[in-house]
């Protein structure tokens, strides 16, 4: 999942982007409207965290101009602005979420997440692809090995390209939409980033499957990946 | 609380009453001459067709009435009689009186000669009257004329005719009844016009103020959240206009002390909790993983400069909340230079922000002397400069320029700096609480209330902070204070 933060305070900006890293997001953070408006054009974000107060351009004109622009990217409006009027008028612009500052980590990180996943018309917090169910809440993978259960273990970088696929169930998913959401700019991306990973991760899901479990994450040549239950 | 439909009220109502009580009252006194004057003047024919009957003949003298005066000569309520005397040797005696007198003994009415006109006496049954007396010397009856001719006496003869004095008299009841109906009438006239003009009055007070209670309505409707209204002054009555005008403008100007309340607040609550919203994420991110003691520290020194520009927001805004309840500073005894107080803050602000000598211009007359708390002057101008160097576009061609000036009425000091960003719409706002050109917070380290603060303190010294733009897009802030 792909985040961009427009935060033009330092200290909010650089800890907002460690946190959700942390929390297996690619992030992109820039500190002024312009440049963040800019951001939001080229890249297909799942969530744009913005500021209502910014210079050059503030929250409210970014968040008209991408709509207007039809951009689906969802947006979480930070605003220290807390009157009824302020909440109504960013909604009304486009905004999906709102957040009034100061605000708990954690509450920022739940819509975050809710946010990105009805981004891809997925309202549940369980994915459920066969034998396999993601839990986007607890960021958290887990396989039916007969009658028992088995939790995953994934790298967080893991975890975000397994619930990608899964939110993109039975929809072939090309590298490089996998690599425009899982990666940010700061991140080196290599030629084979996306196969190795995808390697990674199939060898886990059959590890913990059992040779009874079918083959859950398929190659579409020249295409890129689907991941579904391969029903015979 | 006094009303002013209730006392036009009683005061037209008042007013009303007393002009119809006076007129009801000329009334009457004119009535009453005017049937005392037609009584008198029957009384007076009376008398003298009395006069006219009355004759001498050769020694005595002789009233002939018999049915030819007074037919309703008869005692009664309404009595009208007369009694006739004539004066002899032996006095006045009585020559003829009225059947309708009976056995009452009249008086010989008081006086020689007799009061001329009628007067009111007392009758004998107790009812008021009229009497009118005269006194008249009787024709002569002659041998060999007529009966009824008669003809002026000779002087020799007139010397022996004796003096008759007749006086007839009236009740007054009818007339009195008559009076009493038309008193009775004009009071009732009276009393039921002063009820009406009540109503009317009460009526017409009621619908001449309505416009005023339209207006109290109106303003009545307005309240805290819908300052933007204004009064229709358009129905109203000219008298209101100008009220309604004056209302409008206090509108105006309270909506616009609430506006710009409303943005203070607003922004005040933004600043103070971007720094706490900063430290909290910073805190809980930091938690939320294993850190190493470098991560930590990191994390530590950002909370630090978190905490280092709350305190220095904590500072201003207590700085702008002093200079605005200041009162008015008292005139210090001493007079101070202000020119050295602008070098001193010129050499202090470059210092500071990294600028040399080239960037501020000082334009002064050496000394100018004000009557100024040293302290507050130094505050109020190195706010200005510092305000200059870090939001104008300044360069050694452009440099900031301090110029100060002095007449008889004040001094001034106007500062100025090329701000080719600034819009006319900025200018307005340049001395409100957290106003910033950009909203950028951190960019130079500006919270917007430096010009405010100074405008406080310059309105604490009885001065005056104003700021304009020239055609080269020169800001100039000019700062006034009476000499």
């Amino acid at each position: 999942m792909r985040v961009l933060i427009v935060e033009d305070s330092a200290v909010l900006r650089d800890s907002l982007a460690q946190g959700l890293r942390e929390a297996g997001y690619a992030v992109d953070a820039v500190a002024d409207g312009k440049r963040g408006l800019i951001h939001a054009q080229t890249t297909d974000y799942d969530v744009v965290v913005l500021d209502w107060m910014l210079p050059e351009m503030d929250g409210l004109s970014v968040l008209s101009a991408m709509r207007a622009k039809k951009l689906p990217a969802a947006v979480l409006m930070l605003t220290a602005r807390d009157t009824i009027d302020d909440k109504v008028r960013g909604l009304t612009t486009g905004a999906d979420d709102y957040l009034v500052k100061p605000f708990a980590f954690k509450e920022l990180l739940a819509r975050v997440a809710a946010l990105a996943r009805r981004r891809h018309g997925e309202h549940s917090p369980f994915i459920v692809v066969g034998p396999l169910t993601v839990d986007t809440a607890a960021k958290a993978a887990r396989i039916m090995r007969g009658a028992a259960t088995v939790t995953l273990d994934l790298t967080p970088r893991e975890y975000t390209l397994l619930e990608y696929l899964a939110l993109r169930a039975g929809k072939p998913v090309t590298r490089a939409e996998l690599e425009e959401h899982l990666y940010d700019d700061r991140s080196q991306v290599f030629s084979n980033s996306i196969d190795s990973a995808i390697a990674a991760l199939r060898g886990k899901l059959d590890a913990a499957g059992g040779p009874d479990c079918p083959p859950l994450i398929h190659t579409r040549r020249k295409v890129g990946y689907v991941l579904k239950e391969d029903t015979p | 609380m006094t009303s002013i439909r209730r006392q036009t009220s009683i005061l037209v109502a008042v007013s009303i009453a007393g002009l119809l009580a006076l007129g009801g009252l000329a009334l009457f006194v004119v009535v009453r001459a005017a049937l005392t004057r037609q009584f008198d003047e029957v009384l007076a024919s009376r008398a003298s067709a009395l006069q006219s009957l009355t004759r001498f003949d050769v020694d005595e003298v002789e009233m002939d009435i018999a049915g030819e005066v007074m037919p309703r000569d008869q005692a009664g309520k309404d009595a009208e009689f007369f009694v006739a005397w004539v004066r002899s040797d032996k006095g006045w005696q009585v020559l003829e009186r009225s059947e309708s007198l009976l056995a009452v003994a009249w008086p010989l009415a008081a006086g020689v000669p007799p009061e001329p006109g009628a007067v009111n006496v007392p009758l004998s049954d107790g009812h008021a009257g009229r009497s009118l007396t005269i006194d008249f010397v009787p024709l002569t009856e002659h041998e060999g004329t007529d009966e009824h001719e008669s003809s002026p006496l000779s002087d020799g003869e007139q010397a022996s005719v004796p003096t008759v004095r007749v006086l007839v008299a009236q009740s007054r009841g009818a007339l009195d009844r008559t009076l009493a109906t038309i008193a009775l009438s004009i009071g009732g006239v009276g009393l039921a016009l002063v009820m009406a003009s009540i109503a009317a009055t009460r009526w017409a007070v009621r619908r001449g103020t309505r416009p005023l209670q339209t207006l109290s309505a109106r303003l009545a409707e307005i309240g805290p959240g819908t300052l933007d209204r204004r009064l229709n002054a358009d129905d109203l009555p000219t008298e209101l206009t100008p009220i309604a005008g004056r209302l409008n403008g206090l509108l105006a100007r309270l909506d616009d002390a609430f506006a710009r309340e409303r943005r203070f607040t607003s922004a005040a609550s933004h600043e103070l909790r971007t720094p706490i919203a900063e430290l909290r994420v910073l805190l809980e991110v930091g938690l939320s993983r294993g850190r190493t003691p470098e991560r930590w520290e990191q994390t530590a020194r950002d909370g630090l400069g978190v905490l280092d520009r709350a305190q220095r927001l904590t500072e201003a805004l207590l700085r702008l909340s002093r200079a605005s309840e200041g009162s008015r500073a008292a005139l210090p005894a001493a007079t101070i230079d202000l020119a050295a107080v602008i070098r001193e803050q010129a050499a202090r602000a470059l210092a500071a922000s990294g600028y040399d000598l080239t960037h501020v211009s000082i334009d002064a007359p050496d000394p100018l002397p004000a009557r100024i708390d040293p302290a507050l002057a130094a505050s109020i101008i190195g706010n200005l400069i510092d305000n200059a160097l870090r939001h104008g576009d300044v360069s050694a061609n452009r440099p900031v320029r301090c110029i100060g000036a002095r007449d008889a009425c004040e001094t001034s000091i106007v500062i100025s700096n090329h701000a080719p960003g600034l819009t006319d719409t900025d200018i307005a706002h340049l001395f409100e609480p957290f106003w910033r050109k950009d909203t950028a917070r951190d960019a130079r380290g500006g919270f917007g209330l430096g010009l405010a603060v100074s405008r406080a303190l310059v309105s604490s010294l009885g001065g005056q902070l104003i700021a304009d733009m020239d055609h080269e897009k020169n800001l100039r802030v000019s700062f006034r204070v009476p000499t």
